[in-house]
């Protein structure tokens, strides 16, 4: 079974290492760790992946920009993203999820996280990537 | 100078003699006019002035004192010697007493007596008008003071007044007063009153600026500043007593107006101190606020590793190592409380948009009260709800605003031991109804005829203490045991109904019997079409 390429972005080491090691054991999961948001894209370009996992408040630029940027880039525009946020309490969470954003709230347990991760590639699959309304945050 | 005589005598023999003897007591010293009869010498006084005249009593067109007073009125400021025979002495007497300063004995005349009987004359009558100056001045600076003075002897009649006591008893002039006692004057009871005081003066009491309600005659309220004091001759004995009355009307209502400001002073004091209160509690809020966004990123991160890291480990060392499995659910457990304790902090210092609706209260109410049906039979607790009828719409986020009933209740319950009562009530009132309920909050919020909507919760559990009523909003108290609550709750539920326009008081049941909380919203004003307010206060 092919594995699924995550990227994940956020600038605190402890939980891009946390969430490779933890993804990456279950076997399911290819996770690429990337702590500057600036070198994201270009990680993005190399990686290839199938979903992008953003951190919404990072030094320098945030998540919803970052979001932005790749969603207007020809080469990536059509991997599904996903926040995984510190400031987002849970009733904002559900809002977000009508909107078609998904917003995972830290901490996120690993079955939350996969959860997310799953839904997120079946919706792009069945959208065609194009549809997705970036979150306009 | 010489001295101007008029001389009035019918007989000229005594004419001749007085000019002799005038002119032998001081040559040049004396000029002397004649008139035989009262007519003439009226007429001479009419076209000459003269600085004394002498009168024979017994004239051809006069007789006795009547010939004085004739000369008196028509000259009444020169000084007149009356010149009498032996067997009219008697009414020459009474000429002097009329005003007269000197009788003289016809024949006992002489130089040196005549002489000095018309300086003295003049003299005297000079002092005489010094002194009626003097009075007159006295009396004048008396009758111009807008005080009442009067003089009263140990009868309590009175003996003198001036002119501003006439005017309060409506009298023509203090003449009208003068002889009369207060029982001829004043209705009875007042009479007796003053009469009783007086009493007291005499014996030597002076009571001295007293305030006195005391009504004018045409029934207008006066206030009195009296002053009533003993009259003590050169011996120190009480002849009578001199009041002084002073209208202090204006004073009073100045001081009555005084004593309102004061009041009203004081009040806008508490109020402005109650916002400052207000004031103060906000900005804890807000500091909390400020830091919590951040608290909330730094410790999140931290958790969320952890987690992630647990959820590794149960897969990893679960199926090894069965003993690991509680202790790490123990440490998931312990990581979800943390995190429950910084959602609820993000929660609380999250700027808030509300959501309004038009709401039926008591549906609301219904809807929270059906959320802790469990925890209520569990403890065996009575409910009680007297919901009004007729309650207009309120303009209600409702999720919110459940969130709080139900903190509300929580809290109640939670105070409330097993088979205690918890009441709830719904009720339209007026502002200052509800602060007559011992509420508290700035005059802005709810004036006092506004009309309100409240919602109280009533548990009967042992109150909230003194030290703790100032407490209960801020954030991160509770008195609850550890794990059961974040302190949150309450400084939340503050903030939402303070978003709603509302107020949130909480304060110890009047009777005692536990602690209650009232929620006031502000009325749907007519224009939104609510329905008739009803003061339906339970």
């Amino acid at each position: 079974m092919n594995k699924k390429k995550i990227l994940i972005v956020d600038d605190e080491e402890g939980i891009t290492r946390m969430i490779k090691m933890a993804l990456e054991q279950t076997g399911h999961y290819d996770v690429c760790e990337e702590n500057k948001p600036m070198r994201a894209l270009m990680t993005a370009w190399n990686f290839q992946p199938d979903l992008i996992i953003l951190d919404v408040m990072m030094p320098g630029m945030n998540g919803s920009e970052l979001a932005k940027l790749m969603k207007a880039d020809r080469r990536v525009k059509d991997v599904p993203i996903i926040f995984l946020t510190a400031t987002v309490t849970r009733e904002e969470t559900d809002e977000a999820w009508q909107q078609n954003v998904i917003y995972i709230r830290k901490p996120a347990t690993l079955p939350e996280l996969i959860n997310g991760i799953e839904q997120s590639i079946e919706a792009a699959k069945v959208n065609g990537g194009d549809e997705w309304i970036a979150g306009s945050q | 100078m010489p001295i101007h005589v008029l001389h009035i005598e019918d007989n000229p023999g005594d004419a001749l003699l007085l000019r002799a003897i005038l002119d032998a007591s001081s040559p040049g010293g004396f000029t002397l006019t004649h008139a035989d009869r009262l007519a003439t010498g009226l007429e001479t006084l009419g076209s000459a002035t003269f600085d004394v005249i002498l009168l024979d009593m017994s004239l051809p067109d006069s007789f006795g004192i009547d010939t004085f007073r004739r000369v008196r009125e028509k000259a009444p400021l020169i000084p007149v010697i009356v010149l009498s025979g032996l067997d009219d002495e008697a009414a020459a007497m009474q000429t002097v007493q009329a005003g007269a300063q000197d009788y003289l004995c016809k024949d006992e005349l002489n130089e040196r007596m005549l002489a000095r009987s018309i300086r003295y004359a003049i003299e005297r009558h000079h002092a005489d008008e010094r002194f009626e100056a003097e009075r007159s001045l006295l009396r004048s600076v008396i009758d111009s003071l807008p005080d009442q003075i009067y003089v009263k002897d140990c009868e309590s009649k009175f003996i003198a007044c001036n002119t501003a006591v006439a005017q309060i008893m409506g009298m023509a002039s203090p003449d009208a007063i003068v002889g009369k006692t207060d029982f001829d004057l004043f209705p009875l009871s007042l009479a007796e009153k003053f009469h009783t005081e007086e009493i007291a003066v005499f014996s030597g009491q002076p009571r001295v600026n007293r305030e006195e309600r005391s009504d004018s005659a045409a029934g207008q309220a006066r206030w009195m500043l009296t002053t009533k004091v003993p009259l003590k001759n050169k011996d120190g004995v009480i002849f009578g007593m001199v009041g002084i009355n002073r209208d202090i009307t204006e004073r009073k209502y100045g001081e009555d107006r005084l004593v309102k400001l004061l009041a009203d002073l004081k009040k806008s004091h508490e109020d402005l101190k109650a916002a400052q209160l207000q004031l103060i509690q906000a900005e804890k809020m807000e500091s909390v606020g400020r830091i919590a966004a951040g608290v909330a990123h730094e410790v999140k991160n931290p958790l969320a590793v952890a987690v992630m890291g647990l959820d590794y480990l149960k897969n990893t060392l679960g199926s090894t190592n069965p003993a690991a499995a509680p202790v790490l659910n123990d440490i998931y457990d312990a990581i979800k409380r943390a995190d429950t304790v910084i959602g609820g902090l993000l929660d609380f210092s999250r700027p808030r948009t509300l959501i309004l609706k038009p709401e039926v209260l008591n549906e609301v109410i219904g809807q929270t009260v059906a959320l802790i049906r469990h925890d209520v039979s569990k403890k065996q607790i009575v409910m009680e709800q007297n919901l009004a009828d007729g309650l207009p719409d309120v303009m209600l986020d409702c999720n919110k605003m459940k969130q709080v009933l139900l903190n509300l209740f929580m809290n109640a319950l939670h105070a409330t031991p097993k088979s205690g009562t918890l009441i709830v009530s719904t009720y339209s009132t007026l502002g200052r109804l509800v602060r007559d309920d011992g509420a508290v909050f700035p005059a802005e919020k709810f004036g006092p005829e506004d009309a309100v909507i409240c919602i109280r919760i009533e548990d009967s559990g042992t109150g909230i203490s003194d030290e703790n009523l100032n407490k209960i909003f801020d954030p991160y108290f509770t008195t609850k045991p550890v794990g059961e609550g974040t302190g949150l709750g309450l400084p939340v539920s503050r903030q939402i109904v303070e978003l709603h326009g509302g107020v949130l008081d909480i304060r110890n049941r009047r009777d005692g019997k536990g602690a209650r909380a009232v929620i006031v919203l502000r009325h749907l004003n007519a224009a939104s079409g609510s329905k008739r307010l009803e003061k339906s206060e339970p």
